[in-house]
């Protein structure tokens, strides 16, 4: 071999390395956020996908300090989320379902049901359906235990059973009961199947009118055995009594937020848009066509319980990390976005809804990135993504 | 030796004439020409980089490659720690490309070859940061957000993905840096199924596979966790997360995937000639999965889960029409021998766990409608005609919400551990009963191991009470490692028949917490 052409292989192996390590960096990031995963240094958070962040956090390119917390301030901190979040947000819920169910008795006494009274019944759905989608953040406990969840929102339904399935067991059963309900298939129960009835037909007769009133009764029976189960178990399904030697209830409790974030931007953006793959499942309320207030009510939660002034005060006492500040900014930038959009979010354009993706991306780096190591947790993964 | 010395004179020589020659031409010409041919090296060898980019990541662009320099130029200039961070990538990149020359023309290694070995062993250790402590390991798991030693961090922030070794008193012994999310760990077999003893402790390998789909797996040292081997998937080939050594320990088993074809592969590895694929067998189905060996030493026992993925991807294609199934193969020549499939087509087949007694135990994962209720844990003898599942209180699987991650059983005891990370909880079976003893609730909990009775030597007294309380050790997502011993194996028939609860202190519970998060699978040493 001459020795130009060994001198060329070296340079050329030389120069292409160069190329490649530069471009490595990048390629990192972008692979890391393929596999949802945590990259624990946050001094390497800045890349050119961030954007929507990033004016938030240049100045928190530092490492994330933890906070010291005493097991006594995490025991009043995880009171303060069941007695003042988690509680009440499965006790309105619960309200929510009663107030249909008692609007539904009234408008129902004389079948077919339409117009102003039909609306009055969608409108009070959807503030029951808003209300539930606010108690899912809490993704453990009574509510979550057997699948039970499934009895009060089928969601996904992927191969639409819901449809077919209310509208049989109808026809089977027009004088159905709650307690004839409350032993029927998940499909036909809950708040999909009421959405189902009230936005599907244009009035309702008999038939679909004590459909309503069954499901609702029903409805608000799960929801008011879930808040009594989380009034008697709190210490326990929050570890509220084991603060002292370990953090399992407020590692429980975020990692349960950050679920829920990750699920909504999978489930009710992500899949059914077809943002990054082909177009799978529904949004959220798609029958009534409102996404956007569903997305709006978990986003409202994720809020309250972000910038809740207990949270804040336990990460302000650490002088060194904008954590709490970045949230806020986030899910506000977030919330703007939002309420700009249309409220069926499938009318959307492909940009403004790439651009709502991409926002929930950022809150989630912001929680898997700042909140959770300044508060000495870690990201749980298994249970959102096993093989 | 000589051999080498000779051809350096001849290279020496030869390097002199070239040289004169060289000279003997117009400077600006050999200039131009090494330009040229520099240039076009160049080309080539980015041009083969962004091709495997290309497969990884669909957005990659070749003017990536010229906005890494300027990102990198400006970073340089804006930081003086800036140069620091890019002479360790290129420092990496040198690494890794040198390694992957190396691999791919390294010599076949065995023991009469310490020289090769140890130099390819050096070369992993650079590239893997490995902190150990002098300690027994008894358990290895793969996990993420692992902590650094501080005085490693400017070293070592080039990820959190890790293996670590666990002692007896579920202490890290050691931990070594990985490049990507891991899942399967398996260790090389100490003893054979005739209980024949086939290799010491200390010299033993632990294999590390990549998460589904992977192009990589790593053979490490059990006893110190440095990286020995790197092993690359063929062509048209990706790793699907799990693996398992013949009874000897000579060969490796891989599940794969065929990326053309989109079939289920098992790939034939000789461990004492560095990890060299020798063969490939079908495994009659898509999506292989865990795979095992059976006590005959002469069966491998395959789940095949029935999946269909495209090249680097884990988006499910035939979720309607998949057929999953167990098969059993005949590990010396890969001859179909027995194939079983579930009673519903969407019961994928994933993780398995073999008893004693030849019994596979077997963990599914629904991918159904989420409110149909079908068993989730299930046992096969060869012979059987169908799978048999275990018994759950009121029928109710949906407890596990259609989500089995890990499956470990102690056959002394015929007891039997699952893990549900989806259900947040670890369940306990008595396989005499074939009935649920209890669950417990542990979030994000996915790795599952047998509590080894041979953890505490000493008085035999001491002894038999470690066995008697001998159990299952869980890990999780939330960095415990939780003991859960069976303390009250009566189950009243009543309660068999009545499909009640078990009691909740029948399993003791004792966690020990760690500032990692645990991945799917541990394994016992």
């Amino acid at each position: 071999m001459k020795i130009n052409h060994a001198l060329a292989m070296a340079l050329s192996a030389l120069s292409a390395g160069i190329l490649i390590s530069c471009v490595k960096p990048a390629d990192d990031n972008k692979a890391a956020e393929v596999d949802s995963q945590v990259a624990q240094d946050s001094a390497e958070l800045k890349t050119g996908e961030n954007a929507a962040v990033d004016g938030n956090t240049d100045k928190n390119v530092e490492k994330i300090v933890a906070v010291d917390i005493s097991a006594e301030t995490e025991k009043t901190y995880l009171t303060h989320v069941a007695n003042e979040i988690v509680i009440p947000a499965y006790a309105d819920a619960a309200k929510q379902s009663d107030l249909l169910h008692d609007l539904a008795q009234k408008h129902c006494q004389q079948a077919p049901v339409s117009g102003d009274e039909l609306q009055a019944l969608r409108d009070q759905w959807l503030v029951l359906a808003q209300a539930w989608a606010s108690a899912e953040m809490v993704n453990f406990g009574p509510a979550t235990a057997s699948m039970s969840n499934l009895y009060i929102n089928y969601y996904p339904d992927e191969r639409g059973l819901v449809h077919s399935g209310v509208a049989d067991l109808i026809a089977a059963n027009p004088k159905l009961t709650a307690e004839q309900l409350a032993n029927e298939s998940a499909v036909v129960q809950g708040v999909p199947g009421l959405e189902e009835v009230l936005y599907a037909n244009d009035s309702l007769d008999a038939g679909q009118c004590a459909y309503v009133i069954s499901a609702s009764s029903a409805l608000s029976t799960r929801l008011k055995a879930i808040e009594k189960n989380w009034q008697q178990n709190a210490t326990k399904l929050l570890a509220i009594d084991k603060t002292a030697e370990s953090d399992q209830g407020l590692n429980q409790w975020i990692n349960s937020l950050l679920s829920l974030v990750e699920t909504m931007k999978s489930n009710a953006v992500d899949q059914p848009l077809g943002l990054s793959g082909k177009a799978k499942g529904h949004l959220p309320a798609a029958t009534a066509e409102q996404s956007r207030a569903i997305i709006n009510a978990k986003l409202a939660t994720l809020n309250k319980a972000m910038t809740d002034p207990v949270l804040t005060a336990i990460l302000g006492s650490n002088s060194e990390n904008n954590v709490a500040d970045n949230l806020s900014t986030a899910l506000a930038d977030t919330t703007t976005l939002l309420a700009q959009m249309p409220e069926d979010l499938a009318t959307a354009d492909k940009a403004t809804q790439q651009e709502l993706y991409d926002h929930l991306t950022s809150v989630t780096r912001l929680i898997k990135r700042q909140l959770i190591p300044a508060l000495g947790l870690r990201v749980g993964f298994n249970s959102n993504d096993g093989d | 030796m000589a051999i080498i010395k000779a051809s350096q004179k001849v290279s020496v020589n030869k390097n002199h004439r070239q040289w004169y020659a060289l000279k003997a031409k117009p400077f600006s010409h050999e200039l131009l020409t090494t330009s040229l041919l520099t240039a076009l090296g160049t080309a080539t060898f980015v041009g083969i980089h962004h091709r495997y980019r290309k497969q990884r990541l669909a957005d990659a662009r070749l003017q990536d490659y010229v906005s890494g320099i300027y990102a990198q130029l400006n970073a340089v200039q804006s930081a003086a720690t800036g140069s620091k961070s890019m002479l360790r990538r290129l420092r990496y990149a040198c690494k890794q490309a040198a390694s992957t020359w190396q691999q791919a023309y390294r010599l076949p290694m065995n023991d009469n070859q310490p020289s090769s070995r140890d130099l390819s062993a050096n070369d992993f250790r650079s590239m893997h940061t490995t902190t150990m402590l002098t300690r027994p390991v008894y358990w290895v798991s793969g996990v993420a957000s692992m902590p650094k030693d501080i005085s490693l961090l400017s070293e070592s922030d080039e990820n959190d993905f890790g293996v670590v070794g666990i002692d007896p008193d579920r202490q890290i012994v050691w931990q070594t840096t990985m490049p990507e999310r891991v899942h399967d760990i398996v260790v090389q077999p100490a003893f054979d199924s005739q209980n024949t003893f086939v290799n010491h402790n200390k010299n033993r390998d632990v294999v590390v596979m990549g998460r589904r789909p992977s192009e990589k797996f790593w053979v490490l040292d059990t006893a110190t966790g440095q990286v020995k081997f790197v092993i690359n998937a063929a062509n048209n080939r990706h790793f699907y997360g799990h693996a398992c050594y013949s009874s000897d320990g000579s060969k490796l088993y891989v599940t794969e995937n065929d990326t053309l074809i989109l079939d289920g592969k098992i790939g034939v590895y000789d461990v004492k000639n560095g990890y060299q694929k020798i063969a490939e067998f079908e495994s009659y189905g898509i999506g292989p999965h865990e795979l095992i060996m059976h006590p005959d030493g002469k069966t491998l026992v395959v789940a095949n889960g029935g999946i269909k993925t495209e090249r680097a991807s884990r988006e499910e294609l035939n979720l309607d029409t998949m057929h999953p199934s167990l098969v059993y193969l005949n590990c010396h020549n890969g001859d179909l021998l027995e194939q079983i499939m579930p009673e519903h087509n969407q019961m994928s087949v994933r993780h398995l766990a073999m008893h004693d007694d030849g019994t596979v135990m077997i963990g599914i994962q629904f991918q159904g409608e989420k409110h149909i209720n079908v068993p989730l844990v299930l046992t096969h003898k060869r012979g059987d005609i169908g799978f048999k599942p275990l018994m759950m209180p009121n029928n109710q699987w949906q407890r596990f919400h259609q989500y089995i991650a890990s499956i470990a059983v102690d056959s002394k005891r015929n007891l039997l551990c699952v893990t549900t990370p989806m259900g947040g909880c670890a369940a306990i079976f008595d396989l005499t009963t074939r009935a649920l003893i209890n669950s417990i609730s542990l979030p994000d909990c996915a790795g599952a191991s047998v509590y080894s009775r041979n953890i505490c030597s000493g008085n035999d007294v001491v002894k038999a009470n470690i066995e008697q309380q001998s159990g299952f050790i869980v890990s999780d997502g939330q960095g415990q490692l939780t003991r859960l011993t069976v303390n009250d194996l009566t189950i009243l028939d009543s309660e068999l028949k009545s499909d009640a609860i078990a009691k909740n202190d029948n399993i003791g519970i004792d966690s020990r917490r760690h500032t990692m998060s645990f991945d799917n699978h541990l394994q016992a040493l």
